[in-house]
């Protein structure tokens, strides 16, 4: 039986989906558009995005110039004719917010307004004060509101894929408001989920961003590319994680040490606070690691030195800044320097999928962060990530629209498929109420060993160690209990199949990391120190078996930048 | 009570389980710079998983977070344990003014509602093509506006609205703020369209100004002050329509 | 079949945890409490309205209904409800002027003027025009 019917169904309501739903609506009314999301909206942590939004739009900007650094950024790991789409179309998506009303901050003459940003050689991160994320997402959400043809799903969270003969059918779903599972058909299907952050224990993630979403895909056979990347912001509070721009550093702040050097000098003298994250956050634990910082390696932490920037400059350009220090650490930037050591912020990695977003499974799509098509190759620059959501979440929402077109309507699929993974969900649910595990104790010991062992720095035998405990945890996944089996708002139930989604992705990450023998971006390896273009200018595939991932590779795409030493 | 410790007093409801709401006490170490939000997943991780609340973001800024904390409306995740008086319990409970969906997530579907009631996107008598650019919007014309497209929908100002809890029929503070903000916005030419829904009974005028909204707004929209212009504005229309209805406004 | 999700359920039949007196949500804090002050305040103003009818009624109904009028008026317990009723009067007028901030903000070179001045600056304004008319008044009288 199915319950609804969609043309284009998009999971995940962030910047990515938002604007994918958009695009199709406006290719065409009659077409049907869900948004299935398991927050409103308005909580997918897009909202949490501070620095901006880059596009070369400016008189002394060129599309090469935004190109070569943000393949120079990726370590040469991007796919370079996806590069060269994304910066041409960034300027349109920029111009269509503020037509929809995204409030960006603006110079005297009344036009857009730019801030410098890590690994950009000229200002080109488009700005909306320092809550860009919550703006864009806002305008995003609110300009949705008057399409007829989008209906929205909020709090269900999709269980599975429904997936025959390599086409997708529909997903299945658990609503939470009443516990039921429900079978949505629809001819495409967009994952806009987000990244996975939260399998680390410091990360600058909200709760919600656990890898669900790429879990699905992969489960369902669509490989998973490049997980070893993941980008530790070097910015995070100490402990909890949670973000302080880049545009601190980029509206002039200063990293300095016990001794209150301007640290950078001895890494990156050329570029200082403004290189790109990952050599910053490598730079931040070596101080650590050297006796320079405050405190130990784990813990510790050097400082963002915000004083001089002046009082008037930080309420215009950095409130949000103020607000967070004050609030979260009672310290006042304006007198204090801010602690801060690197977190656990992006995945570069995620469902694998070519320039029109299409991934190998057919009706299937894949935007923003969840999505690796690949832009941001080893490592992103700051401020391209929401570009990156609107470009190719319109992407998405365009071809999606097209395929939907071309398929007829009638008999769906298979709905014994359907009905099947509908009673495997149940008798799963059902398991949980004889285990014997406690959800939040796995998920804190898997978050514990990410941290440690597939950090910012890595090594084989650290690496192997973290993909044990995963084995390990997985097998006490198997038994895991919950207290409460009534079915309205069940978050025990929702921690299970995350947590399960999160062991998934982790032993990707890790199975990635440990066959990438090279150093490259934001993966370093003190085993392997050196970067290896012979054997390794290609994308990691991760594919989904029952003795764990298997890893095979795919050759970067080069157009017209050939990879060099990536120095600053 | 142990010093370094908190009792916590926490709305349980769970639907086909119970028939009403209860009070249930959980004991909590404290710690320096712990927000309520972390006693909440203390008590979910170490002493009750079935606690159902919605959270997310940590910073603020996602909305997620909302709780009648000590009978106050409040975003958890920035509500210091040590502002509070440990000597007696912390009484957590759902947003006051709505439906309770379970336990602290309540039932934010009236809201929703409303932003499309009062159209909260730019609305435009022909759109400018993309090749010309963006909208000049000078710095003031931006400041004009800003403070109100702040509006994080936590629903705090909703569960501070006296006449909210009285009638739902009220759009209500945040609804009225989103869609003065885009009557204020420059590129926006919807104000006409925006009028007959907000000057109803059920927008403005059902507002007395008590002015709780502003006081717990976390991000400083000023809902009150929105609504109150309104009415001014409003006000001059209708002097101005049944005085010199020759007059085009 | 459809592709509108069906209304789980009517949200205003879902449970709501109950008060325990929603006639008293005012007793909450301080600023509900000098709400709902501010709100009878009118009382006030209404009661002196209503004395200044029954006066001109009065003055054109002969002497004796006057001379009643004047000892009721007299009256010590009268008096000092008089002086409750101008309390209420005065705090009407005065949380009057609290809109003018709100609903006109006063900015000079970007900076907005606090609340308190521009509401001190209606205070000003209401005194000097009432001394006006009482000037006027005790001339022609």
């Amino acid at each position: 039986m199915i319950d609804y019917s969609f043309d284009i169904l998009i999971i995940g309501g962030g910047a990515a989906g938002l604007r994918a739903s958009i695009a199709a609506a406006e290719h065409s009314k009659d077409l049907r558009i869900g948004i299935i999301s398991k927050v409103y909206p308005m909580r997918s942590h897009t909202v949490a995005a501070e620095g901006g939004a880059a596009a070369a739009l400016r008189d002394d900007d060129n599309f090469d110039l935004h190109a070569l650094d943000t393949i120079k950024g990726s370590d040469y790991l991007a796919d370079q004719d996806v590069v060269e789409m994304f910066v041409q179309e960034a300027p349109k998506e920029v111009i269509q917010l503020d037509h929809w009303g995204c409030p960006w901050s603006r110079d005297e003459d009344g036009k857009l307004s730019v801030r410098a940003f890590g690994g950009m050689s000229v200002k080109r991160t488009h700005l909306a004060s320092d809550k860009t994320g919550f703006h864009l997402l806002h305008t995003l959400f609110q300009t949705s509101l008057q399409y007829p043809n989008i209906s929205r799903y909020d709090e269900w969270f999709v269980t599975s894929l429904v997936v025959d003969n390599n086409k997708i059918n529909g997903v299945i779903a658990l609503e939470l408001h009443t516990g039921q599972l429900k079978f949505i058909a629809t001819k495409s299907l967009i994952l806009a989920t987000g990244g996975a952050g939260r399998i680390f224990a410091v990360t600058s993630n909200g709760a919600i961003n656990t890898g669900s979403g790429m879990a699905l895909a992969y489960r369902a056979g669509a490989p998973l590319k490049d997980m070893e990347f993941i980008q530790f912001h070097p910015t995070g509070l100490p402990n909890i994680g949670t973000l302080i721009t880049e545009g601190a550093r980029g509206e002039g702040g200063y990293l300095v040490n016990k001794d209150n050097e301007r640290f950078l000098s001895r890494y990156i003298p050329n570029k200082m606070e403004l290189g790109p994250r990952d050599i910053i956050s490598r730079s931040i634990i070596t101080e650590l690691e050297q006796g320079r910082g405050f405190g130990d390696v784990k813990t510790g932490y050097v400082h963002l030195d915000l004083r001089h920037l002046g009082k008037k400059l930080m309420e215009e350009r950095l409130p949000f800044v103020l607000e967070l220090s004050r609030t979260y650490l009672a310290i006042d930037p304006l007198k204090e320097p801010i602690p801060v050591r690197p977190t656990a912020h992006y995945t570069m990695g995620g469902v694998h999928t070519n320039i029109d977003t299409e991934t190998p499974i057919e009706g299937l799509y894949a935007c923003g962060e969840a999505a690796c098509v690949s832009l941001n190759g080893a490592n992103r620059l700051g401020s391209n990530s929401l570009t990156e959501c609107l470009v190719f979440g319109a992407k998405s929402g365009q071809v999606s629209a097209i395929y939907a077109e071309s398929q007829k309507d009638g008999k769906q699929s298979d709905e014994k498929l359907a009905q099947s993974q509908i009673k495997s969900t149940e008798d799963f649910f059902k398991s949980l109420e004889h285990g014997t595990e406690s959800v939040p104790m796995i998920q804190r010991s898997l978050r514990k060993a990410m941290d440690q062992n597939c950090g910012v720095f890595r090594k084989e035998d650290s690496l192997q160690e973290a993909l044990s405990t995963i084995n390990e945890l997985k097998e006490r996944y198997t038994k895991v209990k919950i207290v409460d089996s009534s079915r309205t708002f069940n978050v025990e139930i929702l921690d299970t199949l995350e947590l399960g989604a999160m062991l998934e992705i982790a032993e990707a990450v890790v199975e990635s990391a440990i066959q990438r023998k090279e150093s490259r971006g934001a993966h370093v390896r003190r085993d392997y120190p050196n970067r290896n273009d012979e054997e390794f200018l290609s994308h990691s595939l991760a594919h989904f078996s029952n003795k764990g991932p298997e890893i095979e590779y795919l050759p970067v795409t080069l157009t017209k930048w050939k990879p060099e030493e990536r120095k600053y | 009570m142990a010093k370094g410790e908190i009792t916590l007093k926490i709305s349980r409801y769970i639907p086909g389980k119970h028939q009403e709401a209860f009070l249930k006490e959980y004991k909590v170490p404290t710690s320096e710079g712990m927000m309520v939000l972390d006693a909440l997943n203390y008590v979910r991780e170490e002493l009750d998983p079935s606690l159902a609340f919605r959270w997310s973001c940590r910073m603020g800024i996602c909305g997620s977070c909302g709780m009648s904390v000590d009978g106050k409306p409040s975003l958890t995740c920035q509500d210091l344990i040590n502002d509070h008086n440990d000597d007696n319990a912390l009484i957590i409970a759902p947003l006051s003014n709505f439906p309770v969906i379970r336990d602290l997530v309540v039932d934010l579907t009236d809201f929703m509602e409303k932003l499309k009631k009062v159209k909260a996107w730019i609305i435009r008598d022909e759109d400018i093509p993309l090749s010309d650019g963006e909208h000049v919007q000078t710095p003031s014309q931006l400041m004009a506006f800003r403070n109100h497209s702040g509006c994080i929908n936590c629903m705090l100002c909703y569960s501070a609205c006296p006449i909210y809890g009285l009638d739902t029929k009220f759009i209500g503070p945040a609804a009225i703020a989103l869609a003065y903000r885009y009557n204020l916005d420059n590129r926006d030419q919807g104000e006409k369209i925006r009028q007959p829904i907000l000057s109803s009974p059920e927008g403005v005028w059902d507002c007395t100004f008590v002015g709780e909204c502003t006081e717990v707004c976390p991000h400083g929209v000023m809902p009150a002050e929105a609504i109150q212009r309104l009415k001014l504005q409003f006000a001059k229309d209708m002097a101005f329509k049944t005085l010199m209805p020759w007059t085009k406004r | 079949m459809s592709s509108q999700p069906d209304k789980i359920t009517d949200h205003s039949s879902r449970y709501r945890v109950p008060v325990t007196d929603s006639r008293l949500w005012w007793l909450k804090n301080r600023r509900y409490l000098s709400f709902m002050l501010r709100e009878l305040s009118v009382l006030g103003v209404a009661i002196f309205l209503v004395v200044y009818l029954v006066q001109f009624a009065v003055l054109t109904s002969g002497q004796e209904n006057y001379n009643q009028f004047l000892n009721f008026m007299k009256n010590p317990f009268w008096i000092a409800a008089n002086v409750i009723f101008l309390a209420f009067a005065v705090l009407h007028s005065i949380t009057w002027f609290n809109l003018v901030p709100v609903v006109t903000p006063v900015k000079i070179k970007g900076k907005e003027i606090s609340r308190f001045i521009l509401w001190g600056m209606g205070l000003i304004f209401w005194a000097g025009v009432s001394v006006i008319i009482a000037g006027i008044i005790m001339t022609f009288s």
